[in-house]
């Protein structure tokens, strides 16, 4: 009786031990949360971040197509604010100033009409087309590149009358001029002057294409200009004497 | 009798045996009370931690699945989100951008009105009073009594050469002292000069501090 009692006890022990073993963790059973966490670890890196970057990159562009939208209402406000009309007509004032091309002819005849109001007497006059480019130090852009009409002159006449005509033909023409290498010079009661006097013009330019993200600055800004060239306008367009 | 005794004693030793062998009191049965042979072994206090610890686990991977779903579900949300957005707004930014277009003629315009604009302010900037700088001088010069300028080279607003002449060497020196020490000049070079007899003639060379003989072409605007 006591020998099967004995084998029962030892074969319960042995069932206990071998569901001790089988509740051990075994590398088998790390295998699949391994597998399963690569797979995550894999699908974050090949799909999350991707997707991730994707949408932040979605974020940055809609920051700029808002920024974008923005500057197109306020161009549009700008816009809106220059009275057609008015723009069209101010054009036509201003090319007249400083039209597309400048005739030698048209350039001259206002100096020399000057210089006869002044009794000064012609002694050189030529001009020649030029290239100018000038470098403006307060709008720190690149140069901006005008062509012109360029000649020396000479006249002879008093001190008075030269230095009157040196002080007027900024405003006598009613073209943009600029004058340089001014030199005077005494002769025998008589007062020289020779310069170089550069006439400007804005040529066509061909292929023009709108920016419309362009910064954008109305000419109404500039009103006092405006006014000068409109001057100058209506003098070109008043009867010849 | 003895027989019995000593089925006693055997089974005592037995029992005793056992009690040795067991390793301690986590893996004593629950329930042993029974003679029948259990074929499905009773669990045990540490297998019963074990199978928690196994629930406990389960329920980890479980929240880990769903922790796992829901940052999937956040991205692909805001992706999808983002794109939609990008896409609405691109598509009202291309009209606005055609409601512009269609307002380029003024754009245009005001470009061309804008460069002379800039031009003339280019060259207005750069202009200067011939007829102040050779006053000016003229005058210093008249202050000392005989010196005569005859000729004057107007380089730009800040450079300006004059030829001249006085009787002596002792007025050319004055001259270049005063014009030296005078506010609105920066410096002052004798380029030459040269005495013949009583005459001595002489250059110099200016240099203007900036801006006190520049044209202001707005206040002369008649």
């Amino acid at each position: 009786m006591a020998l099967p009692n004995m084998q029962k006890t030892v074969r319960k022990q042995e069932g206990i031990s071998e569901k001790i073993k089988n509740t051990r963790l075994k590398i088998k059973d790390l295998i699949i949360p391994i597998i399963v966490s690569m797979i995550l670890l894999f699908i974050s890196i090949f799909v999350f971040i991707p997707m991730l970057k994707e949408a932040f990159n979605y974020r940055t562009e809609l920051k700029e197509i808002k920024s974008k939208q923005e500057q197109l209402i306020k161009l549009k406000q700008s816009i809106e604010s220059i009275s057609e009309d008015q723009l069209n007509d101010d054009l036509i004032e201003v090319k007249s100033v400083i039209p597309r091309t400048l005739k030698v002819a048209s350039f001259l005849y206002y100096i020399d009409e000057l210089a006869r109001l002044k009794n000064l007497t012609s002694d050189k006059i030529s001009a020649s087309d030029v290239n100018i480019g000038i470098v403006d130090k307060n709008r720190q852009q690149d140069s901006n590149q005008y062509k012109g009409v360029n000649g020396p002159l000479a006249y002879k006449g008093s001190l008075e009358n030269i230095l009157n005509f040196l002080d007027n033909f900024y405003y006598s023409s009613p073209y943009i001029v600029s004058p340089q290498n001014i030199s005077l010079t005494k002769s025998a009661e008589l007062w020289e002057v020779e310069l170089s006097l550069t006439g400007y013009y804005v040529s066509e330019e061909e292929n023009l294409v709108v920016n419309i993200y362009k910064p954008f600055k109305p000419y109404t800004d500039f009103a006092d200009v405006m006014e000068i060239l409109k001057e100058k306008s209506k003098k070109l367009n008043a009867p010849v004497k | 009798m003895n027989k019995v005794i000593e089925e006693n004693k055997k089974g005592k030793e037995v029992k005793s045996v056992v009690k040795e062998e067991t390793p301690n009191l986590d893996e004593v049965f629950l329930a042993d009370n029974d003679e029948s042979i259990n074929l499905v072994p009773i669990l045990s206090k540490s297998e019963i931690v074990q199978e928690k610890k196994k629930v406990k686990l389960n329920i980890g991977s479980i929240l880990s699945i769903i922790i796992f779903l829901t940052i999937t579900i956040i991205i692909v949300l805001f992706s999808t989100i983002s794109k939609i957005q990008v896409q609405k707004a691109q598509g009202e930014l291309s009209k606005q951008e055609v409601e512009v277009k269609q307002l380029s003629s003024v754009i245009l315009s005001n470009e061309e009105i804008l460069r002379r604009i800039y031009l003339y302010q280019d060259i207005s900037s750069n202009q200067y009073s011939a007829r102040k700088i050779f006053e000016y001088f003229t005058q210093i010069a008249s202050n000392l009594g005989d010196i005569e300028l005859d000729q004057f080279d107007f380089q730009s607003v800040k450079s300006v050469s004059f030829e001249g002449k006085c009787p002596s060497l002792d007025d050319l020196a004055k001259f270049w002292y005063l014009l030296s020490e005078d506010e609105l000049v920066s410096r002052v070079s004798l380029e030459q000069f040269n005495k013949l007899d009583s005459v001595v003639k002489f250059e110099f060379k200016i240099t203007m501090k900036e801006g006190n003989f520049s044209t202001n072409l707005d206040e002369k605007k008649e």
